[in-house]
């Protein structure tokens, strides 16, 4: 049997209150929502009206939520093998720039959890407050530390001059980030060399150098002729499109709770322009390709390290020890919340 | 110890750095504000038309003088069209000033974005960098500080030296009694606002080649340009100067010592205690001063 | 022929609604010396802020050496050769005593020669001074100042308002000597404010009493002669 799905762009710029979109329409699953503001402005709605819901950007991590299931990369994908590999080749002292709110804090915080756990030392951390353009004396009090890498979780067009101007004053430091190039394709509207030696774990990239991602990346260009660039928001949304339609495909139904309960039941793996993708029912996340990405001194992106990184920190017992298959399919027993990282 | 010279470097160095930066913020700000006494909101999106001026024709292919040249002029025509049509309504209205122009930038910020898009590519910053001991240094950058030196010089030079500094200063000093003496005060305030506009264009030719060239990019100068106006006062030489060489030392050494956040706290922190013990600003401890030795 | 160099024709004036001066005529010629007395209040000032045009009338018209200038503003007016010393003297304290002199200069756009040299001739303590901040130089000297700065830009009209207010008499009666010299040395037309008896004897040839608004007489040489009627009409 095979279902044809249709997608419908129910409400493409989404208001913080969402409520009439899935009260009014009765959709059979919602994808949706960029920032994790919206995510969060989302999930009560989607929790209380039992709705089946999608969220496909990478994030900061940490949903629990019967009825969410989060598609893009979290930080313990990104970081983990990123970082061993980058302490391995540059040197286990790192120096963190953050942008000075949520993200950059709950990042930041993850870069300290995964450097112990691959035994580097974060020297110093410095959170900059998103209206800061001028990174003089930051840039002087990295190179007084001297770190043999610098991770730079820097967010918004002000904190985006810092990478000219760290180069400006030469300074000649390799990058680790979780935010740049694969969503906001920064080694294409920045001007080379800024982002030289920055490297950014990720599970998809328009350049990833794949016969399966290059049909990928003909077929949305085709589609899509004057699209910028294929982010990795595109990639998450189009294998997790065909992740809801294996499952539909499965039970024969659209009936949420009978598609609640197949995902929860028996991991599903598509192949992704990414690679193969397996969902992980117990978080509701999924298991990724991630490559470290590099772009060099002239932004030309190159991939290593290529690994499949399950989503394993929110089923560590005792914390967070999130479990979602304690009952199949949705219900209101089970977790609905955000955990974050012991020490933010 | 060895360590200790590089270490004054960097603060004198950050200072410097501090002091240009504030200073270039400020001064079209403090121009427009001492003499007309309006508070032009839309002074960051002037900045912002003198870098989207700068990137836009150095893309096209002007040498980056030249460029910054065109970006100082788009902002003075800018400027002197919109005080023509706006501002000039608004003199000595300070609430109605800061509404109407904030209305003004708020307009420009999504103009721009709505003809140029996000953001514009960026022009890197020339002339690479100083090395001493660990440290290194952007060259450009030093030369931003010597260039906010230079306005200085030539702002305290046209308000001293020239007849138009001279009328100028009556204009501000005692209005009515300069028109009965022939100056026609609408257009020393066209003209004002027209230095003002091209000050503000200046800033943003100057910091285009550092920094990424988005429509909101104003914003952060204005943060600084307000801290240092308030702490200023509404002497635009004295005051300016004064808070510039204040406000960039205690942010130098702060962010020096901890970091940037402690640094802006130690910049707004200060501003907050400048306000409670001299609401009037350093101009009004200058003048303070001169009255009791009168 | 006799010259008008200035001319009010039903001239009214108000601030917002409360009407200051009423159906004001009066005609000055070429090198008269003018006075206006009144007591305080009556709108002597209102009245020569409207010939300067810093005020404008309501009503009427005033003409300026045979222009209707009703509708000019002040800083053109003041470059058709009008010089104004105000009430107060409102000389500019941060700029220099010399700064402010050659502020004067754009008065008489029509005329290339400007008198500054004249001016610290006229009054040699200005010169000492010409390097300090007009603020901080006395009351007199201030004075001084206010119309060295008219006179600096070679007026045909001088409108002097109350120029003895405030300033220690024999300052007084230097100034009111200086004031006739100009007259008679440089041709220059004067119409003057002034509540000074002394001052009003000496210098006007003829002179207009306002109250409430009005001219309520016009004194010709003969009735300035005559002291206590003078005294008579201030003291009213
Ligand atoms: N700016 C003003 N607004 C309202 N009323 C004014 C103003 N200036 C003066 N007046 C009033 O106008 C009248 C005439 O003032 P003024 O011309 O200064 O008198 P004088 O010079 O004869 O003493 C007075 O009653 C005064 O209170
Ligand atoms: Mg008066």
């Amino acid at each position: 049997m095979s279902f044809e799905v249709v997608v419908e762009v129910v409400l493409d710029d989404a208001g913080l209150d969402d409520r009439p979109l899935i009260v009014g329409v009765d959709v059979d699953v919602l994808f949706g929502g960029f920032a994790s503001s919206s995510r969060e402005a989302i999930r009560p709605i989607v929790d209380e009206n039992q709705q089946l819901y999608f969220y496909t950007n990478q994030y900061e991590g940490g949903v629990c939520d019967t009825y969410t299931w989060c598609t893009g990369a979290v930080p313990e994908q990104q970081i983990s093998t990123t970082l061993e590999f980058l302490t391995n080749e540059f040197g286990n002292d790192i120096y963190t720039i953050a942008a000075d709110y949520n993200f950059g804090q709950i990042t930041a915080a993850w870069y300290r959890k995964i450097a112990d756990e691959v035994g580097a030392n974060i020297m110093e951390e410095e959170f900059i407050p998103l209206d800061v353009s001028q990174f003089g004396s930051t840039i002087n009090r990295i190179q007084e530390a001297d770190p043999d890498l610098l991770v730079t979780l820097l967010v918004g067009s002000n904190h985006a001059s810092f990478y000219d101007q760290k180069n400006a004053a030469g300074l000649d430091v390799p990058m680790s980030t979780t935010v740049n190039m694969a969503q906001g394709y920064e080694h294409l509207r920045f001007d080379p060399p800024a982002l030289t030696d920055m490297y950014v774990g990720v599970n998809y990239m328009q350049e990833i150098p794949t016969d399966q991602n290059q049909t990928f990346v003909d077929g949305y260009y085709e589609r899509w002729p004057d699209a910028d660039y294929v982010g990795q928001m595109a990639q998450n949304s189009y294998f997790t499109t065909y992740l809801y339609k294996q499952a539909v495909e499965r039970v024969g139904t659209t009936d949420q709770d009978e598609i609640l309960a197949t995902l929860d039941e028996e991991p599903i793996t598509v192949e992704a322009p990414e690679g193969t993708v397996t969902t992980d029912p117990e978080t509701h996340h999924v298991t990724h390709q991630i490559r470290l990405a590099r772009a060099d001194e002239n932004h030309e992106i190159s991939f290593q390290n290529q690994q499949a990184v399950e989503p394993y920190w929110l089923r560590e017992t005792p914390y967070p020890g999130c479990d979602l298959t304690e009952t199949t399919g949705a219900s209101e027993d089970e977790e609905m919340t955000q955990y974050e990282p012991e020490g933010v | 110890m060895t360590a200790l010279l590089p270490q004054v470097l960097n603060l004198l160095l950050q200072f410097l750095d501090s002091f240009g930066f504030l200073i270039l913020s400020a001064v079209g700000l403090a121009i427009i504000f001492g003499m007309m006494g309006v508070i032009n909101l839309a002074h960051g999106e002037f900045i912002t038309v003198g870098a989207y001026g700068t990137a836009l024709s150095y893309h096209a292919g002007l040498p980056l003088v030249a460029a910054m040249v065109v970006g100082v002029a788009t902002t003075t025509v800018f400027g002197l069209i919109l005080e023509f049509t706006v501002v000039r309504r608004l003199y000595g209205r300070l609430l109605d000033s800061m509404v109407a122009t904030w209305g003004i930038s708020l307009i420009m910020i999504q103009g721009l974005r709505v003809v140029f898009g996000s953001s514009l590519d960026s022009i890197g910053t020339p002339l690479g960098n100083i090395q001493y001991g660990t440290f290194s240094y952007s060259t450009y950058r030093l030369l931003l500080a010597g260039a906010s030196l230079a306005l200085l010089g030539a702002l305290y030079w046209m308000f001293t030296a020239t007849e138009f500094g001279t009328r100028a200063r009556a204009t501000i000093q005692d209005e009515e009694m300069s028109r009965a003496l022939g100056v026609d005060t609408n257009r020393m305030y066209l003209l004002t606002f027209g230095i003002g506009s091209a000050l503000a264009g200046l800033t943003g030719a100057l910091y285009a080649p550092t920094m990424t060239i988005v429509p909101g990019m104003g914003s952060t100068f204005l943060v600084e340009a307000f801290v240092t106006v308030v702490v200023g006062g509404a002497s635009v030489l004295v005051g300016t100067t004064g808070a510039g060489v204040l406000l960039g030392a205690i942010n130098a050494l702060f962010s020096n010592l901890f970091g940037t956040f402690a640094g802006r706290m130690a910049l707004l922190v200060t501003t907050i205690l400048i306000i409670r013990i001299l609401p009037q600003g350093i101009t009004g401890l200058l003048n303070q001063i001169r009255e009791e030795e009168a | 022929m006799t010259d008008t160099v200035l001319a009010l024709d039903g001239i009214d004036v108000s601030y917002g609604s409360t009407p200051i001066l009423r159906n004001i005529d009066l005609s000055i010629e070429a090198g008269e010396t003018v006075g206006i007395m009144g007591r305080n209040g009556v709108g002597k000032t209102t009245l020569m802020k409207t010939v300067i045009g810093l005020l404008s009338p309501t009503e009427g018209t005033v003409t300026y050496q045979g222009e209707d200038v009703t509708d000019l503003p002040a800083n053109r007016r003041a470059r058709l050769g009008m010089g104004y010393i105000p009430q107060g003297r409102d000389v500019f304290p941060d700029l220099t005593v010399h700064q402010n002199v050659r502020m004067g200069r754009s008065i008489s756009d029509h005329k290339s020669e400007n008198l500054v040299d004249r001016v610290y001739e006229y009054f040699p303590r200005l010169d000492e001074r010409r390097g300090q901040k007009a603020g901080t130089v006395s009351g007199g000297e201030q004075q001084m100042l206010a119309i060295g700065r008219a006179l600096a830009g070679n007026p045909d009209l001088l409108l002097f308002d109350e120029p003895s207010e405030g300033i220690q008499p024999s300052i007084v009666q230097q100034i009111t000597a200086d004031i006739g010299r100009m007259s008679e040395e440089l041709g220059v037309t004067v119409l003057f404010v002034e509540q000074n008896l002394r001052v009003i004897r000496e210098l006007a040839e003829r002179c207009y009493v306002i109250d409430n608004g009005r001219i309520e007489t016009e004194l010709g040489a003969t009735d300035l002669e005559d002291e206590e009627a003078v005294a008579n009409y201030l003291a009213v």
